[in-house]
Order: structure tokens, then C-alpha cells, then sequence
């Protein structure tokens, strides 16, 4: 096992919308190895923190660091280059294109355009036993000459991650992944990311609490744009914070 | 059904056959058509690239069809009247030969897509499609205003340009000119939708957010893409003078830009060479209800409104299985 | 030259902005609501003028045809809108697009199936005739002057049809969220015919309107249809205020560009090539100006982002 190292790190993160706070003053760390679960009531501004990180959005204040590089100034682009990688909310896959051309695009390089005007869009032997590696690690390997369009809901969220894995990320950020999925594949899900947080530092952002509580190594619970409790699975459990603003719900 | 190669290589053949019947009859005309069909099929799969496999629907193609025309045959021109145009390292004394005037054609169609679309890709949507009209429509005006080449009236070339020591005035010669230029720009638009680029372009088609997502840049492609199909228009319109030895405003106006379009969806977007079934299609029933009737383009818009509606894949997705 | 001329030629753009409003509020409303580009929109501008010459020619009466001008541009776009359009409202742009220009294609040959290549005239009653004097010794044609009363007062129409009636409560659901139309249980199908019914009605008024100062004639349509559109460009599509004030805009700067361009380049040029290289800067000039508006505002000044 490699060292603790802080992959990614936010400090005093502010940011409005007019008069609206969506973020106050948020501090968080992404320790290598390590999954760390943003969770929170609808409107907490999850999202919001997701794409600051990313880079779609710029904080007012308080600065992002991604492998103690300042990355603020950066474009989205740029921070997926530096192995910032994001998979989104609702599936964004290439529908028209099969499983395997999907997992292509992330693995190809896109930089200079020359290169990939002369570049026929096919495998070459370094790029295939990495594609074919990512295809099993998430047991696609049988789908890939589908379209993707085709697939079920849960095979499309598993392509979806299947691209940000290919893209050699550094730090994923997962922006609920288990939306929509049914019990057998969530249970599916949760084998699958326990294997990748061995060696992947992951931001996972859900609301399906039970698969927070058997992934997550730290929990952090945003509330209104702020950082309520942070912790432990146990800590986070008993928090009688958290419980309040669940409105008073079962953890 | 056929495979979309066969497809293509009997529609290829099909021209190449239709323009030697003419030959064997001795009728010109045939030739003249099939050129056309060749020169507007280039224009229409140059269109496509962009429109069917990028998304971006350029309601201002004609501008690039217009200038490759214009400045082909402002170059033609010049070379006949033998005043040249003065510009500020030398004189530039205009010339006949296809070659160097289609060079011409294509670099200040690259120049103008470059300028146009850095401004238009930035927006999206049906905005990209009105600032696309809306600098097509500059130039159209443009055109009129520029008195010196004819304005309104347009410009007449007399003569078609030299290419070697063929005879370009024999339709055959020209014809097979411009069947070699289809059969090269073919080559290499299919290059490029088979290439990295062409498939990442379909993926900013489909889902722009994503590909940023995977570290791409689609301003870059699209522009890229944009400014290729740019030229490819200009040497579209640079041949079309040589077929009629006239260019005018008109080739340069939105109705032009709006035909390309219609070459594009009648033939079928999804395809290489749908459009060159458009221009098929378009320049047949153009001839043939013409003939019947002097209000063909009645029978054009219904048509059109009929194969919108129902058959969304064009005429070549009657032929081609998936 | 004279304030009296400058003013004149104002109100000339003023009077051309309306028009352009006329047509521009139907064209916005039609996108707004229904997510529809309609190229076919300037049709309905020149069957609105044909069926206003053909009626004032068969009784005479100029107020018959502007009557005549509204329903019949609105009935045939209740047919097609049945008959086509419908089928559009789910399609993407492209198709639009294609299938409103061969609409075009359709209604100007039949068109000049019916009527004929020439063009037709539209006279303007013995009332409307003549010159009236404004405050300030400005002379100014009549009827160009109810042509503007006719604009504000359908401005202020619109402005309390959206505001203050039902439909337009119905009509700013639309525009905001195509599914709560569902869920506020209104009738979608009807409320999509009556928006395009109505604009339809107005554009063909437009078509009167204009017939009476210009000829009547086959493709009048277009060109002013490609002017409303980048009025609604400039305004932001989807906002009646937005095409009002970029019609304003418009008609203003084409007419001005009009009458000083070419007085400028005189001073540089030979009067023949001034006056032609003027009149086409001038036919640029709202292009240029949508250009530059959706460089800096890419969904137009008043466009939701």
C-alpha cells in the first residue's frame, strides 16, 4: 500500500448564486486509497461542489488542490488531464456507439487534432489489453460489440464508469452512481467500487445510504452548503447532526 | 438491401454510366446533368460532415460554395481582361488554370470558414444556425454591392479554365474532372468520419458535456471540422463556374444554403454519400417534373415534406441495412 | 440635409419596425412555446397580402381585405399546422428547417399557380391618401402613419393577451417548462394550434399592411422572414419584448443605413458606385448587428441562458 497522500484537497470553498450560498467555507480531503462519501438532503449543493471540482463551475473563494497542484485557474479540460475524472448524474454514453468503441473514445488521445485526423479510430496492440482489462474488471467483456443504447439501465452506469476508468484517473469523482439501479445490481455496484477504492481514491457522491455506509472509509454530510459532520461510518451514524437535518429520519 | 460500400460504389457507377450514355447518344446534356450532380454532391457530402456527423446545422453554406465561385472566377476573369489586381507585394495578373484557381478557391474558403465559425461555434442550437445565415447573408449582399464583378448582374468567365493540355470544353473531359474530384474528396471525407477525429466528432453530436468530460476540446474539433467542410464547399463552387461560366449572387443567397440542406436529409444524413443521392434525387425530379410541369417545385416542397415525415433516414436509408 | 427629412426617415423605420414586429412576435411566440423554427412564417406573409388584393379587388373595400388578410393566413396555418406541423414539435431543428423550406416551396408555387408570375397591387383607400402634418412642419404620409398606430396598438394586444388573459398564462407555461402545461391539465394540441393560428393571422396582416406601399407578389415573404429573424435573434427568442424592441432596432438601423451610407461613401466615391455599395453595406448592417449581439449575448439580450 502506498503512503497517505491528500489526492485532493479543498479548503474554504465559498460560492454564490446572487444571494443564494450554495457553498460555506467547505474544507475536504481526498486521501489516496481511501473513499471518501459526500452525502446530504436534496439542495445541499452537492452537485454544485461536484462540478467546482471539476471545473465546470469556479468557486468564489478557497482554493482546490489536486496532487498539491493549485488547479482554481484551470479549465475542465485541463483538470481531466491532470486525472481529474468525473462520471455523471444521468448516463452519458455515446448511445449510437458500441460498448467497446464508448470505452475507445476515453482511451484515446485527444490533444492534437492532426494526430487524430490521421488516426484511424481502432485499437492498436498498447491501447487493446488495457481496454480489454477495463471491459473485465467491470465483466462487459460479453456486451462489447453492443451499442450502447441497447443496454440496460444498470450496464449503461457500468459503461459510464468503465469510461472514467479508462481514462487513467488519478481521483474519480462519482457523482451517484446507484441512481436508478435495483437491489441485485446496487449489490453488484458496491462489489465492484470495493475492488477499485483498493488502489483509486474516490469522491462518491449518493444518496443510497446503504451503499454509503459499506463503501465509505470517511463520510462527509453537507447540509445548506456546509460541511455538518465529517467522519467515521460510526461517527456519522450517531451524529445527532445529521440526524437533524435528515429531518429527523433513519440513518 | 445492399451494404453501405456496394451502396456507394453502384451510385458512383451510376453517374460514371449515365454521363458515357449521354456520350454514346450524343447528348451533351446528359453530361452537363451528371457534372452538376457531381459538383452539388461534393458540396452537399462537405455539408454533411459537419450537419449529419457533427450536429452543427449550417444554414450558411452557400457562403462557402459563393466565394469558392467568386474568387475562382474573379481569378479566371482577371486572366482574360489581363488588368490585375494590385496588391501590395505584387500584381496578381488572375489565371486559367483550374488547378491554381481551385487552390485559391479552397484557401479563401478555409479563411472564411476559420473567421465564421470561431465566432459561430461558440453558440449552439438555433442560434448557431441564424449567425450562420447571418454571415452568408453579409456576403450575399456583399456580392451585390461589389459593383466592379458585376454586382447584381453576376459574372460571366466565357471560357472554362485549363487543366494540362485537356480540352475542358468538351463535357466528357470536364465531366470526368469532376468525377475524379468527387472520387478524392470521397477518399478523404471517409478517412475522416473512420478516424479519431470523425468519431469524436459523432460524440460531440450526441453528447458534448461528455466528451469534455473525457479531456476532449469541441470547440477545436468542431472548428476544425467546420473549416474542412468549409473547403471542400469552396471547391465545390469553384467547379460549378467552370460548369457554367457564370457565377452570381445567388449562389451565394440563403435559398442556395437552404438547397444544400435539402441535398443532405433528401439523400439521408447518416450516410457518406447521402447526400450525393440528394443531388441525385433533386437534380432528376428538377429535370423530370420540370419538363411536366412548370411548377415543379410544388411537387419538390411536397415531397420533401414526405420524406421528412416518414422516411427520416433519406433515400439512401431505403437502400442500405444498418 | 434637413431635421424635417431626418424625422420623416425615422418614422419611415419606425413604421418599418412594426412591421418587423408584426411578424417577429408570431415567429418568437411559435419557437417560445412550441420549440419550432418556422421558415414558413413568410408565407403566410404573402398569402395575408394576396388574400387582401384578391378581396379589395373583388369588392373594393380596403377594410374587408386587412379582415380578410388576418383570417385566411390563419386558417390555412390551422390546416397545416394539422396537417405538418404537428408532427415537427418532437423533431430536431434540422428537420424543421427542412420541412418549413419546403412549405415555402409549396405555398409560393401554389401561390403562382393561382395568381399568376405578375405581381398585384393593393391600393390604399381614398382616406388613408396623402400626407398629414405632424407637430414640427413634418410632413408624413397617412398611411404609414396607421401602420404604426396598427403596430403599437397590437403591441399592446399581445402585451395584454400574455399578461392578463388565460391563453397567455397558458402561453408563459409553455415558454418555462413544456411539462407543466401537462400537469396544469391544459389542452397542449390546442393551445400549439392557436399560438400558430395567431401568428399566422399577424404575419398575414404584416402582408397586407406592406402590400399597399410595395407590389404583391410571389417570394415578397422571405426576405422580411429572414429579417424577423434576426430580430428575434437580437431579442432573444421566446420574448415578445425582446422582438419588440429588436425590431425597433432593426427597422431603424436598416432605414438609417439607407439613407446615410450612401451619403458617405459619395464623399469618397463616384456617385453610382456609392449609391450601390451604400445600399448593400446597408442591407449588411442588421446582420453585422446580430452578429456582434450574439458574440457578446450568445442567447440575444433578452434570452433566457
Amino acid at each position: 500500500m502506498a503512503k497517505k497522500k491528500e489526492i485532493l484537497k479543498l479548503s474554504g470553498i465559498n460560492k454564490c448564486f446572487g444571494n443564494v450560498v450554495v457553498a460555506k467555507d467547505i474544507s475536504l480531503a481526498v486521501i489516496s486509497n481511501q473513499l471518501h462519501a459526500l452525502i446530504g438532503p436534496n439542495g445541499a449543493g452537492k452537485t454544485t461542489l461536484i462540478k467546482m471540482i471539476s471545473g465546470e463551475l469556479k468557486p468564489d473563494q478557497g482554493a482546490i488542490t489536486l496532487l498539491d497542484r493549485k488547479v482554481n485557474h484551470l479549465s475542465e479540460i485541463a483538470r481531466v488531464h491532470q486525472g481529474c475524472i468525473r462520471s455523471f448524474q444521468v448516463s452519458s454514453i455515446i448511445g449510437s456507439m458500441t460498448v467497446f468503441e464508448n470505452i475507445l473514445l476515453a482511451v484515446k488521445q485527444k490533444r492534437n487534432i492532426l494526430k487524430m485526423l490521421f488516426k484511424k479510430f481502432q485499437c492498436n496492440s498498447s491501447e487493446s489489453s488495457f481496454v480489454y482489462q477495463t471491459l473485465n474488471q467491470l465483466s462487459l467483456e460479453t456486451m462489447e460489440t453492443k451499442v450502447a443504447s441497447t443496454l440496460s439501465h444498470g450496464d449503461k452506469r457500468k459503461l459510464e464508469l468503465a469510461m472514467a476508468l479508462a481514462m487513467g484517473p488519478k481521483i474519480l469523482l462519482l457523482d451517484e452512481p446507484f441512481a436508478g439501479l435495483d437491489q441485485a445490481e446496487s449489490s453488484k455496484l458496491i462489489e465492484l467500487l470495493k475492488s477499485i477504492k483498493k488502489n483509486m481514491p474516490i469522491l462518491l457522491i449518493e444518496h443510497d445510504m446503504q451503499a454509503v455506509f459499506a463503501l465509505a472509509d470517511i463520510i462527509s454530510v453537507l447540509n445548506e452548503g456546509e460541511i455538518i459532520e465529517s467522519g467515521s461510518v460510526e461517527k456519522i451514524r450517531r451524529s445527532k447532526l445529521v440526524q437533524n437535518a435528515y429531518l429527523g429520519g433513519d440513518l | 438491401m445492399l451494404t453501405e460500400k456496394k451502396f456507394n460504389l453502384i451510385i458512383v457507377i451510376g453517374i460514371f454510366a449515365f454521363s458515357l450514355i449521354g456520350y454514346v447518344m450524343n447528348e451533351p446534356y446528359f453530361i452537363t446533368l451528371a457534372t452538376k450532380i457531381v459538383i452539388l454532391g461534393i458540396a452537399g457530402c462537405a455539408l454533411n460532415l459537419i450537419l449529419g456527423f457533427g450536429g452543427m446545422v449550417s444554414f450558411g453554406h452557400a457562403m462557402f460554395f459563393g466565394i469558392g465561385s467568386y474568387v475562382a472566377a474573379i481569378s479566371a476573369f482577371h486572366s482574360m481582361n489581363g488588368d490585375s489586381i494590385d496588391l501590395i507585394f505584387f500584381n496578381f495578373n488572375g489565371s486559367n488554370q483550374m488547378l491554381f484557381n481551385w487552390f485559391l478557391a479552397v484557401i479563401f474558403s478555409m479563411f472564411f470558414a476559420l473567421v465564421v465559425g470561431s465566432i459561430s461555434i461558440r453558440t449552439s442550437g438555433v442560434y448557431f444556425i441564424m449567425i450562420t445565415l447571418a454571415f452568408a447573408q453579409m456576403t450575399y449582399y456583399f456580392s451585390i454591392g461589389w459593383t466592379k464583378y458585376g454586382g447584381e448582374d453576376g459574372l460571366s468567365t466565357y471560357v472554362r479554365n485549363d487543366l494540362f493540355s485537356i480540352n475542358t470544353m468538351l463535357p466528357l473531359n470536364f465531366f470526368i474532372i469532376c468525377f475524379a474530384c468527387l472520387c478524392v474528396v470521397g477518399f478523404i471525407l471517409n478517412w475522416i468520419i473512420n478516424s479519431n477525429f470523425g468519431n469524436f466528432l459523432k460524440g460531440c453530436k450526441e453528447n458534448e458535456e461528455k466528451m469534455i468530460s473525457l479531456g476532449l476540446n469541441p470547440y477545436t474539433l468542431k472548428l476544425t471540422a467546420f473549416v474542412i467542410s468549409g473547403a471542400i464547399t469552396g471547391l465545390a463552387g469553384a467547379l460549378y463556374v467552370d460548369l457554367n461560366r457564370f457565377v452570381s449572387p445567388t449562389s451565394l443567397s440563403w435559398q442556395t444554403s437552404g438547397e444544400l440542406i435539402v441535398l443532405v436529409i433528401l439523400g439521408g444524413s447518416a450516410r457518406l454519400f447521402g447526400p450525393l443521392v440528394g443531388a441525385i434525387v433533386f437534380i432528376l425530379l428538377e429535370q423530370f417534373i420540370g419538363e411536366v410541369t412548370e411548377n415543379w417545385q410544388f411537387w419538390l416542397g411536397l415531397i420533401l415534406v414526405l420524406i421528412v415525415l416518414y422516411f427520416p433516414k433519406g433515400v439512401s436509408g431505403l437502400f442500405i441495412k444498418d | 440635409m434637413s431635421l424635417q427629412l431626418f424625422i420623416e426617415q425615422l418614422l419611415n423605420g419606425i413604421q418599418f419596425g412594426f412591421m418587423l414586429f408584426l411578424m417577429s412576435a408570431g415567429l418568437t411566440l411559435i419557437f417560445g412555446v412550441m420549440g419550432l423554427i418556422n421558415l414558413a412564417h413568410g408565407s403566410f406573409f404573402m398569402i395575408g397580402a394576396f388574400s387582401a388584393s384578391f378581396v379589395a379587388g373583388l369588392t373594393g373595400n380596403f377594410f374587408l381585405a386587412i379582415l380578410a388578410s388576418l383570417i385566411l393566413p390563419a386558417l390555412i396555418g390551422i390546416m397545416v399546422e394539422f396537417s405538418v406541423i404537428r408532427k415537427l414539435y418532437e423533431r430536431d431543428h434540422l428537420d424543421q428547417v427542412l420541412a418549413t423550406f419546403a412549405l415555402i416551396l409549396i405555398f409560393s408555387e401554389a401561390t403562382r399557380y393561382i395568381f399568376g408570375a405578375f405581381p398585384l397591387f393593393l391600393d390604399i383607400p381614398n382616406l388613408l391618401q396623402g400626407n398629414i402634418l405632424l407637430p414640427g412642419e413634418i410632413v408624413y404620409s397617412k398611411y404609414r402613419l396607421i401602420i404604426i398606430i396598427i403596430g403599437l396598438f397590437i403591441a399592446l394586444g399581445l402585451y395584454f393577451l400574455i399578461n392578463r388573459t388565460l391563453l397567455g398564462i397558458q402561453i408563459k407555461a409553455g415558454q418555462n417548462d413544456r411539462q407543466m402545461i401537462r400537469v396544469l391539465g391544459i389542452n397542449i394540441s390546442r393551445l400549439y394550434t392557436i399560438v400558430f393560428a395567431m401568428g399566422a393571422a399577424l404575419a398575414g396582416l404584416a402582408g397586407a399592411l406592406i402590400g399597399a406601399i410595395q407590389s404583391v407578389e410571389v417570394g415578397m415573404g422571405e426576405p422580411v422572414l429572414i429579417l424577423a429573424f434576426v430580430v428575434i435573434v437580437i431579442g432573444g427568442i421566446g420574448s415578445i419584448k425582446g422582438a419588440l424592441i429588436g425590431a425597433l432596432l432593426i427597422g431603424v438601423l436598416d432605414t438609417m443605413a439607407r439613407l446615410f451610407l450612401p451619403i458617405f461613401f459619395e464623399l469618397i466615391m463616384e456617385t453610382s458606385q456609392a449609391l450601390s455599395l451604400g445600399s448593400s453595406l446597408a442591407s449588411m448592417s442588421a446582420y453585422v448587428l446580430m452578429a456582434l449581439v450574439l458574440i457578446f449575448r450568445p442567447t440575444g439580450l433578452f434570452g433566457k441562458k
